[in-house]
């Protein structure tokens, strides 16, 4: 592990990290207020005039009459996806392709640091960047939910959500470092560490969104995510949660190991 | 290996699309300053990213010190310096910002031999990289390279993009660090800089090495021409009948080549009646492009 590699990573990839933080905190606000439930009967009528089946496609479906399940409906049914996969696609990626394929990887190894102890640098820090989001959206949601309306927040299975979700980037995080390490071109990087979550994401929206594409869900990493059962079947939740560790570990196991071995024409 | 400090043997490495190197054999002495000619394409980078570590061999190896570099790539690096022959940085970053970053990650400081190469190199260290010119960036890589000192140099065409007055305070650096001891690898394109600085040269061609030599045994090597001229067109017509290597140019002037003959075109002149004599100097970079141009296969 290299304190000063951690640092510069910190320096390039702190803006576009807190810009998506901040946005997705913004998020937690404007649903927070928008939970009412003397509205809710509204909002159903509001989501009434979509086609069913994008509704459905987003998880909108589940929003229930909880808080707890009203946020996490909102929140983590379909927005998860979007601003957290922005940051961990693009910190992946620049932490190993982008550096490789300009060449600036070369200053790194031509100092005393073994390949071993930059690729654990970088994979600490995609662990580090994403335990961090998550843990603020953790106390951030916790905090505005506790100040709009005190008491009303199942705290146990909001923090059992947080980490579901959280280990789910570790997933997408790990897919992204693969890549990250295993191109030796930035664009294949880009292509696979992004492509391939966008089309898990499109394959579950499908899933959901209709009972003929249910077979979707066979295709796609993403069905392992499903938030409304937080709560309900927490038991099923953590078998989950142990299978996509099991696979988040192989995905960055894999990268470190390629990372030893590989030419760099750099 | 006894006194050799860096050891290409018999290195081969094949690109997909067929190029690479081919059984690449060369040794640096320690304390010597070695250069590393070829064309662009020939398969110097691809050298040096071996001795780098890098790459992995096709087969043969890289040692540096009397380790294999693909191995022990960390515990050679605390004693060397290397330029990329494409410099890439972390552009965000400004000059000074990266080179504290470079010593942090060798975990060497030594701020005193920092200043003394910012000033030399007239480095501008407190702009962005991104907004550098190509100089700059070559100039800050240079400073990169030396300010820990290292015993082991590995330059990848160090001097390209720089003013010629830059060039000559990097030959002028590099002849102080030949005094000091360092053991340097140096590719180039510039003649001059390889003639004023290096002892030896290995020139590369296609992935081969076509000659490994020093640089004295090259310039014993460079062809004299002299321009004669003659009195007569008889005095031209009898030199023709020499086996001497010439070139007529009219009727009374001769182009003569002379390797290490002088005697026998010595001896044929004398027996003609010459009017006038010019040397045309041909530099050792002919020699190189004479070499660049043969054909290995």
């Amino acid at each position: 592990m290299s304190w000063a590699l951690f640092k510069a990573n910190i320096r390039n990839n702190g803006l576009i990290w807190s810009i998506m933080t901040c946005v997705f905190i913004m998020y937690f606000a404007i649903i927070l207020a928008m939970y009412d439930p003397e509205y809710l009967e509204l909002m159903d009528q509001l989501l009434a005039l979509f086609p069913e089946a994008l509704i459905k496609a987003m998880n909108f479906d589940q929003l229930g009459t909880t808080l707890f399940s009203f946020m996490s409906g909102y929140l983590y049914g379909f927005l998860v996806f979007l601003f957290p996969m922005v940051v961990s696609v693009v910190v992946n990626h620049r932490l190993i392709a982008t550096q490789v394929d300009s060449g600036s990887m070369a200053f790194l190894l031509s100092t005393p640091n073994s390949r071993t102890k930059i690729i654990v640098t970088q994979m600490v820090f995609s662990f580090v960047s994403n335990i961090l989001m998550f843990a603020i959206y953790t106390g951030i949601g916790l905090f505005f939910a506790e100040v709009l309306y005190p008491q009303e927040m199942a705290v146990g299975p909001f923090l059992l959500l947080n980490v579901y979700a959280m280990v789910l980037y570790l997933v997408i995080g790990g897919i992204g470092f693969f890549f990250s390490v295993v191109a030796n071109d930035k664009s294949v990087s880009l292509g696979f560490g992004l492509g391939i979550p966008v089309a898990f994401l499109i394959f579950q929206m499908l899933s959901s969104a209709d009972d003929d594409l249910s077979f979707f869900r066979y295709l796609t990493l993403f069905t392992l995510f499903d938030p409304s059962r937080v709560g309900v079947d927490n038991l099923a939740i953590w078998v989950r949660i142990l299978i996509m560790i099991g696979v988040a570990s192989i995905l960055y196991m894999g990268a470190i190991m390629v990372f030893r071995k590989k030419n760099l024409y750099i | 290996m006894g006194d050799m400090m860096i050891d290409v043997l018999n290195l081969t490495k094949i690109y997909q699309s067929g190029k690479g190197v081919f059984d690449v054999t060369f040794s640096v002495q320690k304390g010597e300053v070695f250069g590393f000619l070829g064309p662009n394409g020939a398969g110097k980078t691809t050298t040096i990213r071996q001795l780098l570590g890098f790459t992995n061999s096709d087969s043969g190896e890289c040692r540096i010190d009397d380790m294999d570099t693909r191995k022990a790539a960390a515990v050679i690096a605390r004693e060397l310096g290397y330029i990329p022959g494409e410099i890439a940085f972390f552009e965000h970053m400004t000059g000074t910002q990266f080179l504290t970053f470079m010593a942090q990650l060798r975990g060497i400081d030594t701020p005193k031999r920092r200043e003394e190469m910012i000033e030399r190199f007239e480095l501008e260290t407190h702009m962005k990289i991104r907004k550098m010119s190509k100089g700059m960036k070559q100039k800050l890589a240079l400073v990169a390279a030396m300010m820990h000192d290292p015993s082991i140099l590995i330059l990848d065409e160090p001097t390209s993009g720089l003013d010629p007055l830059m060039q000559k305070r990097f030959i002028d650096l590099i002849c102080e660090e030949k005094r000091r001891g360092k053991t340097i690898l140096m590719s180039s394109h510039q003649f001059e800089e390889v003639e004023r600085t290096c002892e030896r040269v290995a020139i590369i061609k296609d992935g081969r090495i076509v000659t490994v030599a020093s640089i004295s045994h090259l310039q014993e090597q460079v062809r004299k021409t002299f321009r004669v001229g003659f009195a007569s067109e008889e005095d031209v017509r009898e030199m023709q009948k020499t086996k001497l290597d010439l070139k007529v140019i009219d009727d009374h002037t001769c182009l003569i080549y002379i390797q290490d003959n002088y005697t026998d075109v010595l001896q044929a002149l004398a027996k003609r009646q010459v009017t006038s004599m010019k040397s045309l100097d041909e530099s050792l970079e002919e020699v190189f492009i004479g070499f660049y141009g043969k054909e290995t296969h």
